[in-house]
């Protein structure tokens, strides 16, 4: 097929939706990992550069765990996302928090910093060496008949999910939940009405580790870890966010598959490398005709 | 079927290969580049479903040779043979340990140790001995140390001018790589010269050429 002077190759049907739904299932990784990073911005207003350096250590942890104990990666979550909680609440208390002195410019350069950190402590513990997680269900799945999808894959999509239920439950019906939202909307007042303004930004930063670290647990059957994973998506994962709306769970979601669908369709019609420009002409259309995001919300 | 990295490597081998494949008799259907890093190969896979062809070439590195491997594995899609050139993962030791199903009968043309030799086998034995696999990085970097060794003592001196004249006219064979006599022709190793492997079973056999095969190739795969 031949538009504006460019040829664009034609596929079959099965090849078409096949890849449609690829891109679904790539969407569903790229918002598990958008998850932390929406409720990190949301609240704490920190683009946080070390997102992906958490992501990485947390696929480190999922592998040891496996490869020294046996654990399977799905069970390694019940260890993982706590420690991922306890990570993050501590670097945000003792370094991000005591560092930055509330300055966005300074908060930058820390999480900065800290991605460095991590991954050249990575690079030096663990070396340049890719590890892989091998479990007995790695090819068992569904047969869609445009496409296999094998369980690792359905896991992803479902853990995406219900992490999104998850964690739209805690912020509407828990009480660190709405302690969480009042910090994010107005930090002063929720201060002066008794709430641990400190304590508020470690949890949030806490739990956006964590959820990261429920992510390294479902993309590890299908990832082998290496130092420099984390730029994989994490990249990508900015993308979501500003598409979703800056603190949108829902949005997260959404904008994952949005990215996922689109960015799978235009690799196979323009090609592997050509194709990733897609997700930066819905950035651009983004930041042109709706800076807020699909579910951000206006500022009044 | 060509699958290469986007990269100076990748882009290189492709155009190397359209090159040469098409005179001798082979049609190229396709050449599918992917970028480096890539976190994932279901589009190529589907393609690759799609023209169904006889041969899949693939070219890249490691981590890219081992999601492309078992995203062709998890979709189901078996060509006849898969034979990478100077592939990451194709003849490494280390993803037939990890993924011996999608490793089998994978075969590649690279760089490799003379299976004949009795110091590459011992070589071998110590490197497993310490719990390493026998890879490129492995049997390579002790050739390049065992040439420059040799280079610096035939040149005397610890000058890298004279170390670097030692080089370039060494005609160095005491090595368990299948190279014979060294020829240097402006920095490149003129006689250095690949093999074809095969993985079967637990092993990654040599299939040619002949005077270096270990086993017969399994063509086409087994389904």
């Amino acid at each position: 097929m031949d538009i504006l002077g460019f040829q664009i190759p034609t596929y079959g049907w099965q090849t078409v939706t096949g890849s449609a739904i690829s891109g679904v299932f790539l969407g569903s990784i790229y918002a598990l990992v958008a998850l932390g990073l929406t409720l990190i911005y949301g609240v704490l207003h920190i683009i946080n550069f070390a997102h992906g350096s958490l992501l990485m250590l947390s696929m480190y942890a999922v592998f040891f765990l496996w490869a020294g104990l046996g654990i399977d990666p799905y069970l390694a979550m019940l260890l993982v996302v706590p420690g991922g909680y306890l990570f993050g609440y501590v670097l945000q208390r003792s370094v991000i928090g005591q560092v930055s002195h509330g300055r966005d410019e300074i908060i930058l350069l820390v999480t900065l910093g800290v991605a460095i950190v991590i991954e050249n402590a990575a690079l030096f513990f663990f070396s340049a060496d890719e590890r892989s997680v091998q479990v007995p269900y790695d090819l068992d799945g569904l047969d869609l008949g445009v496409t296999f999808v094998v369980y690792p894959e359905l896991v992803a999509l479902a853990g995406s999910l219900l992490i999104t239920l998850g964690l739209w439950l805690f912020m509407t019906r828990t009480d660190t939940g709405k302690a969480i939202r009042a910090v994010a909307k107005e930090r002063e007042g929720a201060r002066l009405v008794g709430i641990n303004v400190e304590h508020i930004f470690a949890v949030s930063f806490g739990i956006g580790t964590a959820c990261v670290a429920a992510a390294a647990s479902l993309l590890a059957p299908t990832y082998a870890v290496h130092p420099q994973f984390g730029y994989l998506f994490v990249l990508i994962a900015f993308t979501v966010v500003v598409l979703g709306g800056m603190g949108s769970f829902v949005g997260a979601l959404a904008g994952g598959f949005v990215i996922g669908i689109t960015e799978q369709l235009g690799r196979l019609y323009l090609g592997e490398s050509l194709g990733l420009i897609t997700i930066s002409v819905i950035f651009i259309l983004i930041l042109l005709f709706r800076p807020t995001g699909l579910f951000g919300q206006t500022p009044h | 079927m060509i699958a290469p990295a986007n990269r100076t490597f990748g882009s290189f081998m492709a155009g190397l290969m359209r090159k040469g494949l098409e005179p001798a008799g082979f049609e190229v259907v396709d050449a599918l580049p992917h970028p480096t890093p890539n976190k994932d190969f279901r589009n190529i896979a589907l393609k690759i479903k799609e023209l169904n062809p006889d041969l899949v070439i693939p070219s890249h590195y490691y981590n890219e040779g081992v999601l492309f491997l078992r995203t062709l594995q998890r979709q189901r899609i078996q060509p006849k043979a898969i034979y990478s050139v100077l592939g990451g993962a194709s003849s490494q030791y280390r993803f037939l340990n990890e993924f011996p199903k999608a490793a089998q009968y994978l075969m590649d043309c690279n760089h490799w140790f003379d299976p004949r030799s009795r110091t590459a086998k011992a070589l071998r034995e110590k490197a497993e001995a310490a719990g390493k696999t026998f890879s490129y990085e492995v049997f390579l970097a002790y050739t390049a140390v065992m040439f420059t060794a040799d280079a610096i003592e035939r040149a005397g001196s610890t000058e890298r001018a004279e170390i670097i004249a030692a080089m370039a006219s060494s005609t160095w064979s005491d090595h368990f790589m299948p190279y014979g006599a060294t020829s240097i022709v402006n920095g490149q190793n003129e006689a250095a010269r690949p093999l074809v492997m095969q993985v079967q079973g637990k092993n990654i056999e040599v299939i040619s050429p002949l005077e270096y095969r270990t086993r017969s190739a399994v063509f086409p795969h087994p389904a």
